[in-house]
């Protein structure tokens, strides 16, 4: 199922919401902390959003197409923030594969002079949302990412 | 036969739930090693049962689900083999994500060097995974 969802200058964004968790799900999410000790995890798994759906549609639903994160980026005036000291909560964080594809996106909530490295809150595919410094992530999110800031 | 370890068994359910796009899911199990070990181990014909069997059940869970994924690139990159005509298709749209896989390959790899099975709608209906038919078996002693 998906819902109607536009950028700022009304393109249409393709989107799907899933329905179902399963106790498989469920039980990964206890386990990802144990591979990932230093984050959070902030919820439950849901079916109904992806990372791209929390980062770029108020958590209603997955956006999947490389195609529709890059139309979102530039529709919504994103911005690049190319120095990571300049970072600040509310930014985003675009990771893409060494061929380009946007293969997942958080949000900055935390970045100053204790922290080195911003912490993000994403949410890891259909599993829960994790607060996570910038690299500590399954290592199938990169290798290369982006920080962006929203100029609407 | 070939034999899957458990540890990659979950770590392909494990990919399955964590991507977040095909991309990112053909990118995460390509680098597991299972699906040059599919290649290797398995004739294309094979391959398309199995895929088929996998597929067409209705119980399905995200191992088998993401197993079947993994047999799907297996197909698609298969060094071109003339053996593997009409009589053995694939349904690439069972999966979800089949179809964008598809065309990443095609993509990213030389069209002249892999199968073509898009627009393919028939698939094989007979596929026996009991008695001396044993496709798969999981290496339990790690």
């Amino acid at each position: 199922m998906s819902i109607r969802l536009e950028t700022s200058k009304k393109n249409g964004i393709d989107n799907f919401q899933d329905k179902e968790i399963s106790s498989y799900q469920m039980n990964l999410n206890k386990e990802l902390p144990s591979q990932h000790p230093n984050t959070i995890i902030r919820t439950k798994p849901s079916p109904v959003y992806n990372c791209h759906g929390l980062t770029f549609a108020s958590r209603r639903t997955r956006i999947e197409k490389c195609s529709n994160i890059n139309k979102i980026l530039c529709d919504d005036s994103y911005i690049e923030v190319t120095d990571i000291k300049e970072v600040l909560p509310g930014d985003i964080v675009v990771y893409y594969s060494s061929t380009g594809d946007p293969n997942h996106s958080g949000i900055v909530v935390e970045n100053n002079c204790n922290s080195i490295i911003p912490l993000i809150c994403s949410k890891w595919g259909s599993a829960g949302e994790f607060i996570h410094s910038l690299r500590d992530c399954p290592r199938i999110y990169g290798p290369n990412f982006k920080f962006y800031r929203c100029r609407l | 036969m070939i034999s899957i370890s458990r540890t990659e068994l979950k770590l392909i359910g494990m990919y399955y739930i964590l991507a977040n796009t095909p991309y990112s899911l053909f990118d995460g199990l390509n680098s597991l090693g299972v699906i040059e070990k599919l290649k290797s181990e398995c004739s294309i014909e094979y391959l398309a049962q199995y895929y088929e069997f996998l597929t067409s059940r209705s119980q399905r869970n995200e191992i088998s689900i993401g197993l079947a994924y993994c047999i799907l690139i297996a197909i698609l990159t298969y060094p071109k083999n003339d053996l593997f005509d009409n009589t053995n298709k694939v349904d690439i749209a069972r999966l979800r994500w089949g179809i964008q896989i598809e065309e990443y390959i095609h993509k990213s790899f030389s069209s002249e060097q892999f199968l073509s099975v898009s627009n393919i709608s028939q698939t094989i209906t007979s596929f026996n995974d009991g008695g001396s038919n044993k496709i798969m078996s999981i290496h339990r002693g790690e």
